[in-house]
């Protein structure tokens, strides 16, 4: 595999010049970066894959019961086994999403879930990422540059062909298509995953639509054609966030949204993927409750176990965090993308202080974790090797069947000994190898 | 009980052609033992063709898309109702009726007055509460109408000093959540005033009891529900989007009147 090296500039030229980019609005201008590969591949084991496998899809399923539970009767809530504020004060909790029951009862099409491994090997979840993950097009594109760069790499390692991402979303797309065709709806040019969206419409054969291609009639919803022929769509893969999905529910400034697409998915016409409302299931603060939430739905212990968390919300845990700042990692919930996660440890005495009275005033809006010291990978440096800090989002797709697909995103952090490894942060990214025996 | 004739009439004018028009109006009175609705008749212009929903909060919506250009868009209802305050029946408590919304929240100014009021409030039932905060809110809040819009937020409007029935409203919700008594926004008609009106709910031993901060008294059977919600935001009347149109002129007029 290290042969791939050589061919380092090589494949990210090619990355660029096939626009493999994505934006970050920076001071509310946007800006777009390339993304920066590292040839040297992150290697799971047939064994490794098989256990994350299990404990994905197990995380997963329970996810996607969570909301089926919380926009319907709330059994979780009424057995105490997530205290309500966790629900009711999340941002992610979408009240207009009640009481819909959405195609094949599937919330969680696509979901990223952010793992890292730490140095004595064990794997701890992150994060869930359940509204828009985004990623899986990076490593595709990128293995695919690989095998062209150095083909007989892939002759010499039992490597999984990760290439049956279109193939498997595609599956995903069609299982809750209420009848119609399936389209990939993007904000735009400027969004940050616009690669990403064209390149999944193509991989999956569904029709690439921008807002204005789409509209509602009578509760159904239909993508207008060039020849300004209509065609019912059945499944709508939007990329566009929640909150300026649809103008007639949510954000009414929003330019973006299909109007009526919500009453078109509550009268059962159209599959949204993923659904909306996700973000409640994906919220930080909710995030320390999951392991709970196997053992209530599933009656089974939590295979992947969550990095030890602490919610200040709790009085003991409030005084854990208080006595234990100094090397703990706090994270705002309200925040993604890595930011608003500080590190005890970086801070001066004062800082620490107020971040202490931050938390003090509404301990609700944080979490604080032990900072997992998770193991670093090898990275090609001008003719050597350097290791930094790299965590894997999995992809974890639900149609009919739990699916997890045998690849990922790695990502590594920029600079030497730094745990931020979020693309928008400046971090880099590499192919992610399931081997096959 | 109580008979009444109802109706409610929206008209928007527009100075240009408007085309592709999307509207949610949530102006069809919901069903209820209270609020048995006997006669209705509804006309929608450019045309009629309607699709007849339902939204998160369980509130009748009708939602169409008008694609030809038109200068006026408009909606009249006109019913019969048998207001009936007795005939309530318990219902469950949604949790969100508990938390703060995105209108209806306490800012600094209104979290020291519901930390006033709180000593005051120890004990009483939640109806009971609900009248002192009104009480409370009246005494440092006037009627006063175009000083406000429909974004408004409770803590603007108290902090303003002066409102209208939604802003009244709204400000009640906050106060209320914020001393542990769950409330909810109601959009309808009250007799004898011609416009639509906005009051409050609280939620008292399984059941919603009306209460109007506007007019210093709880809801009786000469007010008509259309609508509810956390706040305007969940439940306004008339929601709408169109392109082009240049301005526009709204009138609306909304009755009700005792048989």
């Amino acid at each position: 595999m290290y042969r791939l090296i050589a061919h380092k500039e090589e494949i990210n030229r090619l990355l660029a010049r096939y626009g493999v980019k994505f934006g970050i609005y920076k001071n509310n201008a946007f800006h777009e970066r390339l993304f920066p590969f590292d040839p040297i591949p992150r290697i799971l084991t047939k064994d490794e894959f098989a256990f994350l496998e299990r404990g994905l899809a197990q995380r997963v399923r329970t996810l996607n019961l969570f909301l089926n539970d919380i926009y319907g009767d709330k059994a979780i809530l009424r057995d105490g086994v997530v205290p309500e504020d966790f629900v009711y004060r999340s941002k992610g909790f979408l009240p207009p999403c009640e009481h819909i029951a959405p195609p094949g009862r599937v919330y969680t099409h696509i979901a990223g879930i952010d793992l890292v491994q730490g140095r004595d090997r064990s794997w701890y979840v992150l994060e869930d990422n359940l509204r828009i993950p985004s990623g899986a097009s990076y490593p595709m594109i990128a293995r695919d540059l690989c095998r062209r760069a150095a083909p007989e790499t892939f002759e010499t390692n039992a490597v999984t062909d990760n290439r049956d991402y279109g193939k498997l979303l595609k599956r995903v797309l069609d299982d809750v298509n209420t009848g119609g065709i399936s389209v990939i709806l993007t904000p735009g040019r400027y969004n940050s995953a616009f690669f990403e969206h064209s390149y999944l419409a193509e991989q999956t054969g569904a029709v690439f639509a921008m807002p204005q291609d789409l509209f509602v009639e009578g509760n159904v919803l239909y993508y207008s054609e060039y020849s300004g022929e209509r065609q019912r769509v059945g499944t709508v893969y939007r990329r566009i966030s929640d909150e300026f999905l649809d103008p007639m529910t949510f954000r009414p400034d929003s330019l973006l949204g299909v109007p009526h697409l919500l009453d078109a998915y509550r009268a059962g016409n159209v599959a949204v993927v993923n659904a909306p409302g996700n973000g409640v299931a994906d919220d930080k603060g909710l995030y320390y409750f999951v392991p709970a939430m196997i053992r209530y739905y599933l009656g089974e212990e939590p295979v992947l176990q969550n990095a030890p968390t602490y919610l200040p919300y709790f009085e003991t845990d409030r005084r854990y965090v208080r006595d234990h700042l100094e090397r703990l990692v706090i994270k705002d919930v309200s925040e993604a993308g890595g930011y608003g996660v500080v590190f005890g440890s970086e801070l001066t005495k004062e800082r620490r202080q107020a971040l202490w009275e931050a938390v003090e005033r509404d301990p609700r809006r944080f979490i604080a974790q032990e900072v997992v010291e998770f193991c670093e990978l090898p990275v090609a440096a001008d003719g050597t090797t350097a290791t930094r800090k790299a965590d894997l989002r999995a992809f974890v797709l639900c149609g009919r069947d739990v699916t997890v697909w045998k690849s990922g995103l790695t990502r590594y952090a920029r600079e030497a000994g730094s745990y931020v490894v979020n693309s928008s942060q400046g971090g880099g990214f590499k192919d992610t190898w399931v081997l096959s025996r | 009980m109580q008979r009444v004739e109802f109706s409610y009439s929206m008209k928007i004018e527009f100075s240009a052609p408007v085309v592709r028009h999307c509207f949610s109006v949530r102006c069809l009175p919901p069903d209820s033992p209270q609020q048995r609705i006997c006669e209705l008749f509804l006309e929608v212009s450019p045309h009629n063709v309607l699709t007849e929903t339902s939204d998160g909060f369980g509130n009748r919506i009708l939602t169409d898309r008008i694609t030809e250009p038109h200068t006026l868009f408009s909606v009249y209802v006109n019913g019969v109702a048998e207001l009936d305050l007795s005939a309530r029946e318990p219902e469950p408590l949604n949790g969100i009726y508990k938390y703060p919304s995105q209108q209806a929240f306490c800012g600094a100014r209104l979290a020291a007055l519901a930390e006033a009021q709180k000593p005051l409030c120890e004990g009483l039932a939640p109806v009971e509460t609900a009248k002192r905060l009104m009480a409370a809110l009246r005494a440092q809040f006037v009627y006063k109408g175009g000083v406000t819009n429909v974004a408004t937020t409770a803590e603007e409007a108290f902090t303003l000093g002066c409102g209208v029935c939604q802003d009244y409203a709204h400000i009640l919700i906050a106060l209320c959540r914020a001393l542990g008594v769950p409330a909810r926004y109601v959009a309808g008609i009250q007799e004898g005033t011609g416009e639509t009106h906005a009051w409050a709910e609280v939620y008292d031993g399984g059941y919603w009891v009306g209460v109007d901060p506007t007019n210093d008294k709880l809801v009786d059977e000469r007010y008509l529900k259309l609508s509810h919600g956390r706040d305007f935001a969940d439940c306004g009347i008339n929601r709408g989007l169109f392109i082009g149109g240049g301005t526009q002129k709204q009138t609306i007029e909304a009755t009700v009147r005792v048989l």
